[in-house]
């Protein structure tokens, strides 16, 4: 029986995998629907996903007009943190995945170079989200 | 302790093993799936990098955006997301999370409850989120 | 009536298997050979043999062992799908022969080769001894901190909490499961299925308290972690034991553990 040093890492992975796993279950489809498909099937006017609807999008318009004016704010902060956890989610799973298929097809000797470049990925992009949702007002 | 081998063969592993049957067929599907996710991703953060650069830049982006190539791309990103969905909820209906009365809910009962909460959240991501259609 | 053997590859076709020569139906079997002291690589030898409607692929085996070939060697035992030794690969399949009936197999002739994913020994015995090991490295006992005299009786425990582990218990030790696995198939590092429900069935059994060590064991980078879930080892298990479902079970607990560890550190054990 093996008796090392407790392995803090694997687990912590694993759950922000299984995390963004659930994330991108749940929303990745819908945000594809809207953002890249629902324009060129005219199911929005142009107005919603150009620069200013897009710029509208990003300050929360949508929800605000179902708050109204003094919980206007929670939008904003909603849609960015929508795009933040969908876009990080969605690279810390996909990238542990790859990861794995790559390891399966025979590059798990490369592992120690591998994992860093990996998830160091992921997270660049995530941070990458974050400066720039939040770089809009 | 180790038996006395005379000399044991080492079987050689096929590269295609994943073709052998459907389910590893699907297997591999679902593990790609996680490329397509990625790939959005990246997309999305260049839509945002795009956004930074003003109107005009913006509507240029857009014909890029919104063009054929790009819409049948999505339309193959949308379906991976799907896949990946759906073979998730059902993945994580394997794995019995609490117990109810001495047992774990059905996985049945529980890709029903996924699919069912899956919906909603998606009616209120286009709604709330979106302002609807 | 059985016609003898000849060394060779035939073409397999996907035809109902038996046909009838006359009075009766024979079956053609394609077997895979591995004699060591006289070549270095495995090969095939066919066997045509009678069929009858109730044969499973271990008669045929014993069949050819009786009449035709004394020198084919496989495991068998109990013949009735318990005792977990006569598991190979039939037609691709990860299979107990003493379970598969010929009728079953709709290919012909029948390709019979060592279960896959382990070294072969002699034509359909494989090596068993890395499986042995993994077995022994989860702690698969009953761990207690301190253990009760025997003048104090025995563990007890209600049905209730039998069945909690009664699934996991189920195990047969075929080894099917690491046939079917293609993660163990690239690495035999890898803890694998068999092994990995074994401790769950440890875990789960309410008189054992060596969670603490056991997690430590498995819930390692060739242990559950290695796992990616493809899910076929819980196909092929001919005892229902769900490895895949006890593996994830594995990591959810290890990461529970972990993060009861972090922010509660000495209700933890």
């Amino acid at each position: 029986m093996a008796e090392g040093r407790i392995d803090r890492l694997t687990p912590t992975v694993w759950g922000i995998f299984s995390l963004g796993g659930f994330v991108i279950a749940f929303l990745l489809p819908v945000f594809i629907v809207m953002n890249s498909l629902a324009y060129p099937f005219r199911l929005v006017p142009f107005e919603r996903v150009g620069h200013d609807g897009a710029l509208g999008w990003l300050r929360g318009d949508p929800a605000a007009a179902l708050l109204g004016s003094s919980l206007a704010w929670i939008g904003g902060w909603l849609s960015k943190l929508f795009l933040v956890v969908v876009i990080g989610g969605g690279l810390f799973h996909g990238l542990h995945r790859l990861k794995y298929v790559l390891y399966d097809a025979g590059l798990h000797r490369a592992k120690r170079v591998l994992d860093p470049i990996v998830y160091g990925i992921a997270g660049a992009g995530t941070a990458a989200a974050v400066f720039l949702a939040f770089s809009f007002p | 302790m180790a038996t006395t081998v005379r000399k044991a063969y080492v079987p050689r592993r096929s590269a295609l093993w994943w073709t052998k049957n459907p389910r590893y067929l699907l297997f591999q599907f679902r593990e790609l799936s996680g490329a397509f996710v990625v790939a959005y991703s990246f997309l999305v953060l260049w839509q945002l990098w795009a956004l930074r650069g003003g109107s005009d830049a913006y509507d240029a982006f857009l014909q890029v955006w919104y063009s054929r190539p790009m819409v049948v791309l999505n339309v193959i990103i949308l379906a991976f997301a799907v896949l990946h969905t759906v073979t998730w909820f059902s993945l994580t209906a394997k794995v019995p999370l609490f117990r109810i009365r001495g047992r774990p809910p059905r996985s049945a009962v529980v890709i029903g409850a996924n699919v069912v909460i899956w919906i909603v959240l998606s009616f209120l991501v286009v709604r709330v989120i979106f302002g609807g259609f | 009536m059985a016609t003898g053997a000849r060394a060779g590859a035939a073409t397999a076709s996907a035809k109902p298997a038996p046909r009838t020569t006359g009075a009766s139906k024979t079956i053609k079997l394609r077997i895979g050979r591995y004699r060591p002291e006289r070549s270095d690589e495995p090969f095939y030898q066919e066997f045509t043999i009678p069929y009858r409607e109730d044969m499973v692929v271990l008669d045929a085996l014993n069949y050819i062992k009786e009449r035709i070939d004394p020198t084919l060697a496989y495991r068998w035992s109990c013949r009735m799908g318990i005792c977990g030794s006569c598991g190979a690969n039939v037609a691709g399949t990860p299979q107990l022969t003493c379970a598969m009936y010929l009728k079953d197999v709709k290919r012909s002739p029948i390709t019979v080769e060592p279960v896959e994913n382990f070294r072969f020994l002699k034509d359909l015995v494989v090596d068993i001894e890395p499986f042995m090991e993994k077995l022994a490295s989860v702690d698969p006992f009953i761990v207690r901190e301190e253990e009760k005299p025997i003048e104090r009786g025995e563990y007890r425990q209600t049905p209730e909490q039998l069945d909690m582990y009664r699934q996991q218990s189920q195990c047969i030790n075929c080894m099917l499961c690491y046939a079917a696995c293609p993660v163990y198939g690239h690495d035999p590092r890898f803890l694998g299925p068999a092994a990995s429900a074994l401790a769950l069935r440890y875990e789960l059994d309410s008189r054992d308290q060596g969670s603490a060590a056991r997690l430590a064991a498995i819930a390692t980078e060739h242990g559950v972690w290695q796992c990616t879930f493809v899910g076929e080892c819980s196909v092929v298990c001919p005892k229902d034991v769900d490895p895949a479902g006890a593996i994830q079970q594995l990591k959810a607990r290890a990461a529970t553990r972990l993060m009861k560890s972090m922010l509660l550190p000495l209700a933890t054990r």
